[in-house]
């Protein structure tokens, strides 16, 4: 297993050497969507295993895991017309992938901003977005580096979340996570664009930071004000026919990051619904938000037995989300066929809406119900489709349309 | 999901809104869902099935505002089904699931939920046919708005 963590780092920087070598662009991001499929099937077995596993200064568990999975799995997908620099996704996915392994066996707080600071740069470079996207994720990582530093003068230690559970550091907590959020809602200004190589690097240091924050029972305003953030995101017009954001990927992102701080235990729900925004980043479909549904879910059901308030509220607010959600998607042209280089994405998308209950990496979730739900409404959607075909299948229903037979005095004529 | 009484009553109004292919639709099923999950404290269908089995159905029992709010749920998931005879029936039966749903261990229990599938059925069919499209979406989100708002007050 240690080999594999090793290989997570080291197959975006080899894509990043071949890259440089290669005249041709689309070759040279090619190679470096090659580097990103094999760090992703690297971290897709370091979440199989479950386990530890530590290298020197690196180490992974399944929450490192996954946002490494879902990181190469974003860099795979990059819309190559937008890259002015290949190699340059490939370093930023390098450096990403120690942002989140930085540590021996906890994550090192300082290491994560000090690596998140090449990965910004590296991605901002690759394709040259505009300067509001670079200044969001330059104060973002900025606060969060604030908050590190506050969180080291008062505890004398870099690890993130601290294991002394009992002393309040939800100041030092919230400055970490409001950065997180700032660098999620810059690499959500695009779709498909290196930076959104940030948006599980963001919500990595957010779910680090959010036992600080939520200590016995949430942080009510700062979950009301993400969920609010989400609801305006998802309900933001578009300027010239395009959206401020990513839509899907922002809204559902923030509203995981709510989730992380909201009342109750909402860990697990939170976690759903950041893999689903992150999926939303690699995948440029309307229908993507559908992705949320069994965070969604989850949530829902962690708020109801909480109860209180601000579970009411920031209730609402994700309801407003998803309606806005399904309103956007409902308004979308057809879905353009997705390049064979986001199916990994569609795979685990697809298993994250039918069996969300064994992602166990993500912590207890109510959704046994919902799997067998998706399972029987898979089984009937397929059973129907099955039968569609088979009542269907009439030889001058669609081969006569596609291939219509010659005119009787075609042959004539030939000859 | 909803002749077999398994799954998840949230995930079935999200299929039930793609089933009428209509984003109101949808809410108000998603309001029907959360209706449930507030009464019962829980969104399995099989638990909905087996709470019913024990203390008798929903619409019938329990207190008033609770009651009430059952029987707005299923006011919600039949007025935003559609004039298609399959589509209303799948409606009539999560919206005969959600007021008189009990889990089928008794020819008792059988009746009673053949009966109520087959009302809510009928009253789906008609809707879908007779009431103007608009106006069943609008009072579908109303009800399913009104049933939350009972179990937040009960």
């Amino acid at each position: 297993m240690g080999l594999l963590l090793v290989l997570t780092i080291a197959a975006p920087i080899a894509g990043a050497a071949v890259a440089t070598l290669l005249p041709e662009r689309e070759r040279a991001v090619n190679a470096t969507r090659t580097a990103a499929l094999v760090a992703s099937a690297c971290w897709f077995a370091l979440l199989v295993d479950g386990s530890v596993v530590s290298v020197s200064r690196l180490h992974s568990a399944p929450l490192v895991a996954a946002a490494g999975c879902g990181a190469a799995l974003v860099a795979a997908a990059v819309d190559a017309s937008a890259v002015e620099r290949p190699a340059l996704i490939s370093v930023a996915l390098a450096a990403t992938s120690v942002a989140l392994a930085a540590g021996r066996t906890t994550t090192d707080g300082i290491g994560v901003i000090a690596a998140l600071v090449v990965a910004v740069g590296a991605s901002v470079a690759a394709a040259r977005p505009s300067v509001r996207v670079a200044a969001t994720a330059g104060v973002g990582l900025a606060l969060a580096a604030a908050g590190v530093l506050s969180l080291r003068s008062a505890t004398n230690s870099w690890q993130l979340p601290l294991t002394d559970a009992a002393a309040n550091h939800r100041g030092d907590g919230l400055l970490i996570l409001i950065g997180a959020a700032l660098l999620v809602l810059a690499a959500t200004q695009q779709t498909r664009r290196p930076v959104a190589l940030l948006v599980p690097a963001g919500v990595f240091l957010a779910a680090q930071a959010a036992p600080l924050v939520h200590r016995a029972d949430g942080l009510a305003s700062a979950a009301v004000v993400l969920a609010a953030g989400a609801a305006a995101v998802a309900l933001a017009p578009a300027r010239l026919g395009q959206a401020a954001f990513n839509r899907p990927a922002a809204a559902l992102t923030l509203v995981a990051l709510a989730a992380f701080v909201a009342p109750g235990a909402a860990r697990g729900p939170a976690l759903l619904l950041a893999a689903a925004g992150t999926l939303a980043c690699a995948l440029e479909w309307p229908g993507v938000a559908a992705l949320g549904v069994p965070g969604g879910v989850a949530l829902a059901i962690a708020l109801a037995s909480r109860g209180g308030t601000t579970a009411f509220v920031v209730g609402v607010l994700v309801g407003v989300v998803a309606l806005a959600l399904a309103a956007a998607a409902a308004r979308e042209e057809a879905a353009p066929r997705p390049a064979w280089w986001t199916a990994p994405a569609l795979v685990l998308g697809a298993w994250l809406l039918v069996a969300p209950g064994t992602w166990g990496w993500v912590g207890p979730v109510s959704l046994h119900a919902y799997d067998i739900g998706a399972a029987r409404a898979l089984a009937g959607a397929a059973l129907c489709l099955i039968v569609l075909v088979h009542l269907g299948r009439d030889p001058s229903g669609w081969y006569a349309h596609v291939f219509p037979p010659d005119s009787p005095g075609e042959d004539a004529v030939r000859h | 999901m909803a002749l077999t009484s398994a799954g998840d009553v949230l995930l079935l109004g999200v299929l039930l809104g793609v089933a009428a292919g209509d984003i109101e639709a949808g809410a108000a099923s998603v309001l029907a869902g959360l209706v449930v999950l507030g009464r019962f404290g829980t969104t399995s269908l099989g638990a909905l099935a087996g709470a019913q089995h024990v203390v008798g159905p929903a619409g019938a029992t329990g207190p008033v505002l609770l009651a009430a709010s059952c029987w707005c749920a299923a006011t919600a998931l039949v007025f935003s089904t559609r004039a298609e005879f399959p589509i209303a029936a799948v409606f009539g039966v999560a919206a005969a699931n959600v007021v008189a749903g009990p889990a089928v261990h008794s020819a008792e229990s059988l009746a009673v939920r053949l009966a109520a599938s087959l009302v809510a059925v009928a009253a789906a069919w008609f809707v879908g046919g007779w009431v103007p499209t608009r106006l069943a979406r609008a009072i579908g989100v109303l009800a399913g708005i009104l049933g939350v708002l009972f179990v937040l007050v009960a």
